[in-house]
């Protein structure tokens, strides 16, 4: 993925109720939005583009990110008012954002929701994707869950190990299992379609 | 989730060179992501980087003491010299370059005790060097990751201080694509007619630059190029055939007016930055075993040369002879930049750096 645009949250906030707001976001060919909140609501964030619309249910404190079906126009909120970080520098006028272009199978927002049994968190990139990260000792396993979505096909997760060797994994949906036989960290970067899959043969 | 957008990149050297050229790179790509960037180098070191700053903001830190000192006294005025900059900066991570292994043990300490997350990335390890008593005893209270720029490296690093196999990550070095470029010698003035080997690098013994007469007298007329400052540029200026060029700052543009690229290195450890620039220039590339050390093939990639004129100087013209196989060599050279490039590299060093402060 590849950060197109972004406004950094500065301390100040707007509400955002049912009323759509525009978001003034330069036509990139964006395909991902991230708008950040200073703490997290119960109600639905809802993003208009031309070609329709993104929703996400109780969006946690931090960047909220959205895969758009066309560029943004327009945002706001299905039940109770929220509030949005402003961006840094220009206040609350203009809220915190950032675009990305380049979503893979998995769109950004399963990324970020990733549930880890074990040592690790999700990293982000500076301004960029992010992706979940394990710690395992010798002997040990872990678990990383993104939530349930349709995929294309039989999936095989694209590992990296940033210290040590790759351990045993085994990809069943979206949870991925990991048992390593010695020190590593891993990074869990994608996922292709198995080699031999019958979605990959045309 | 763990993410970052304050990073603090230290630069604790003398010079500016390869490692300090790489470390920038690596700065302006984390800025480019969109992470706020200041970077703490002594003054003359952040003067000579100049552009190459990019959008970082230049932190002037007094982080080299003395050499006389003794090493616990250098530490402490290392970590004296960065906490003004922690304090005034307040990063959220520290991205440490480590031009020798040690050589930011004082910085290190400074981050740790101030809480901020470190990846420290070493780009020279020698297989002989040991630590002193006060530099072991340093290296126990440090708490930061370790990185280096190759396998081979990063093993050397774990057996020189100790640490498990595995725990030192690899970050090789690698660069953005860039279009070739055409041949401009006038720009250098640079003769024309005649084959030119051009050497890039540092002018001292370690680096073969007091090899560069004796080569020349033996590919006359073809032209040895010298780019890069040192301590033999002054008695190199007088040798017959050596046509010196002092610091270049398009090291591209250069290689694409030569013939071929020499490295008469005795380093080992890496991935040569200037290596990387010949290789995806399609520049053909003479260069030492031992600055190739991160390659497991690599006479795929380059002609080996051993530090000896005569045989530098054979293997030049059989380069120019034999054209299959240079090309054959480019094609492997200009795969292998293609295939780790800039973008991972960025990639792999802000996860590590995600990685610290999730730690």
């Amino acid at each position: 993925m590849k950060l197109l645009f972004q406004r950094r949250p500065g301390r100040t906030a707007l509400w955002l109720d049912a009323t759509p707001r525009a978001l003034n976001l330069p036509d990139c060919g964006a395909d991902t939005l991230g708008l950040h909140l200073p703490a997290a609501s119960g109600a639905t964030l809802v993003v208009t583009a031309a070609t329709g619309q993104a929703r996400l249910a109780a969006p946690a404190a931090g960047w909220a990110v959205l895969a758009l079906p066309g560029m943004p126009c327009a945002i706001h909120a299905e039940g109770p008012p929220f509030r949005l970080s402003g961006g840094l520098g220009e206040g609350p006028e203009a809220p915190a954002c950032r675009l990305w272009s380049g979503a893979g199978v998995i769109p950004e927002a399963h990324w970020r929701a990733a549930r880890i049994a074990g040592e690790g968190a999700v990293l982000a990139l500076a301004g960029g994707i992010a992706r979940p990260f394990v710690r395992l000792r010798a002997g040990e396993m872990a678990r990383i869950t993104l939530p349930p979505m349709a995929l294309p096909g039989p999936m095989t997760p694209v590992l990296t190990a940033l210290r040590g060797d790759l351990p045993l994994a085994d990809l069943d949906g979206l949870t991925l299992t990991l048992r390593a036989g010695a020190f590593c960290e891993i990074l869990w970067e994608d996922v292709q379609l198995r080699p031999n899959s019958l979605a990959n043969s045309d | 989730m763990t993410g970052m957008d304050r990073l603090l990149v230290v630069i604790p050297s003398p010079v500016f060179g390869g490692a300090e050229i790489q470390t920038l790179q690596v700065a302006r790509g984390l800025h480019a992501m969109g992470a706020q960037v200041a970077v703490a180098a002594e003054a003359a070191v952040l003067k000579a980087a100049g552009e190459q700053l990019g959008g970082c903001t230049a932190w002037p830190a007094a982080l080299l003491a003395d050499e006389t000192l003794p090493f616990a006294a250098a530490h402490r005025l290392q970590a004296q010299a960065l906490r003004p900059v922690l304090a005034g900066f307040r990063p959220e991570a520290a991205l440490v370059c480590c031009p020798l292994p040690t050589e930011a043990f004082g910085a290190l300490q400074a981050l740790g005790a101030a809480g901020v997350p470190a990846l420290a990335v070493a780009h020279l390890v020698r297989h002989d060097w040991r630590l002193g008593a006060s530099e072991q005893a340093a290296l126990e209270a440090l708490r930061n990751g370790w990185a280096a720029i190759s396998a081979p490296t990063a093993r050397r690093l774990e057996a020189l201080f100790g640490l498990a196999p595995g725990r030192v990550a690899i970050i090789p070095n690698g660069l953005p694509p860039l279009a070739p470029l055409a041949a401009d010698r006038a720009r250098f003035s640079l003769p024309e007619g005649v084959p030119l080997l051009v050497q890039v690098g540092r002018l001292d013994t370690r680096k073969g630059a007091h090899l560069a007469p004796a080569i020349a007298a033996r590919i006359a007329p073809a032209r040895l190029i010298l780019a890069g400052e040192g301590p033999l540029a002054a008695s190199l200026a007088a040798a017959h055939g050596v046509h010196q060029l002092g610091r270049v700052a398009d090291i591209p543009a250069l290689l694409a007016c030569a013939d071929a690229f020499l490295l008469a290195s005795n380093h080992e450890g890496g991935v040569p930055l200037v290596v990387l620039e010949a290789a995806r220039a399609g520049c053909p590339i003479l260069t030492t075993r031992a600055a190739l050390e991160a390659w497991p093939h690599p006479d795929e990639i380059a002609r080996l040369v051993r530090r000896e004129p005569a045989h530098i100087a054979s293997v030049f013209a059989e380069a120019l002879r034999d054209r299959a196989g240079t090309a054959r060599r480019i094609a492997a050279a200009r795969a292998m930049t293609e295939s780790w490039d800039e973008a991972a590299m960025l990639r792999r060093t802000a996860f590590l750096l995600a990685a610290e402060v999730g730690r």
